[in-house]
């Protein structure tokens, strides 16, 4: 499931995979960071996810910590934003073919929000 | 045509920019520590005061604009380099020609650095420069620092200049003379291509929009256009600007800040 891949590709501070469990026009918004008065994320498209965690990945921005897969949409997880962790869900508002649950389903809308 | 001088244009972003102005038809003034019309170390008093003598009795009618690109990145060479040369050789540069500027109604550019909007400048040294600006006095503070730890005080630099900017654009502009700041993104240069692995993985890990999955670098020239328009009288509504030129750096990392 998509789920799995995005949740494999955060751990592995991998960004040329995360950006591949995406569509090319999708959304990815992060509401977290304000709850430590940090500017949220919003990100728009495929290759703006790509360039974003790049970044984020390697200046040590971002990390995904003990993440619970709870369903195909939705992972709970610590977020470690260079430190300050937040509790947080991810969860997948909409896949390319409605599902998310198939083998080539891809992330048109995620949405992480606190816990 | 005008009369446009440059520091920092014998290699690099400045060297385009002067090339561009020449093919425009502008008498171009390189002020450089080698290979310059007026050869000088902006980066000691001495040096600057000499290049202003210059300038004054080359131009006693004035000039159209100043262009202060000279600086040095950090990494390797002293912290004391960095601080007079990115800060005080561009703002007394800028400084000591405005009575030039002012006789034609001129603008002045100055370089700072899209780094400053990602967090590495250190807000105190930023705050000496800004609010004491004693050279003499801070570079005797720094002068023990690891140099290894350059492009923390590179980008304070850069981001003092840009707030320098901020700070006395509405006075000169009141005056006749515009002041605005160009911030480029990773640029290709000669110390570019002598980058170790690490270094260029770094690089890399802060994109280019404009230039994804292409040369992560952008070219001088991309910069230039920008400083050569922001220069110009075609841009004379621009004042106080701090102008983001990095192919969209800026707007990937901080779309929020659309202020």
């Amino acid at each position: 499931m998509v789920i799995n891949d995005f949740v494999t590709a955060m751990q592995n501070k991998d960004h040329e995979a995360l950006a591949a469990c995406f569509t090319e026009e999708c959304r990815f918004f992060d509401y977290c960071p304000s709850v430590v008065k940090r500017e949220n994320s919003f990100l728009f498209g495929r290759n703006a996810i790509e360039m974003f965690f790049h970044n984020k990945f390697t200046f040590g921005g971002y990390a995904m910590r003990d993440p619970r897969v709870t369903n195909e949409r939705t992972v709970n997880f610590y977020a470690d934003y260079n430190g300050t962790i937040i509790h947080a869900l991810a969860q997948i508002e909409n896949c390319n073919d409605g599902a998310c649950s198939l083998d080539d389903s891809l992330i048109q809308e995620l949405v992480i929000r606190p816990a | 045509m005008g009369i446009y001088v440059i520091t920092g244009a014998s290699s690099g972003i400045g060297a385009k920019t002067a090339e561009i102005l020449r093919e425009r038809g502008h008498e171009v003034v390189n002020i450089d520590l080698k290979d310059g019309d007026i050869e000088a170390n902006l980066a000691t008093k001495e040096g600057r005061a000499g290049a202003l003598a210059e300038l004054h009795e080359r131009y006693p009618e004035g000039i159209d604009a100043m262009i202060c690109n000279a600086g040095v990145s950090g990494g390797k060479v002293p912290i004391s380099l960095i601080i007079s040369l990115n800060y005080f050789g561009a703002t007394e540069m800028a400084r000591g020609v405005f009575d030039l500027l002012e006789k034609k109604g001129g603008s002045c550019v100055v370089t700072s650095s899209n780094s400053i909007a990602q967090g590495a400048a250190r807000m105190d040294v930023a705050g000496m420069l800004n609010n004491q600006a004693d050279e003499d006095r801070i570079v005797e503070l720094v002068k023990d620092v690891d140099p290894a730890v350059g492009h923390v005080y590179y980008a304070s630099t850069k981001y003092a200049l840009a707030r320098w900017v901020r700070r006395m654009s509405p006075d000169w502009g009141s005056r006749g003379v515009r002041l605005n700041a160009i911030a480029p993104g990773n640029v290709r240069t000669a110390m570019t291509s002598n980058m170790l692995p690490e270094q260029r993985a770094a690089m890399e890990a802060i994109p280019v929009p404009t230039h994804f999955g292409e040369e992560p670098l952008m070219d001088p020239e991309e910069i230039a256009n920008a400083m050569a328009f922001v220069a110009s009288p075609e841009a004379s509504g621009l004042n106080g600007v701090v102008l983001f030129v990095d192919g969209g750096t800026d707007a990937l990392l901080n779309s929020e800040k659309v202020y």
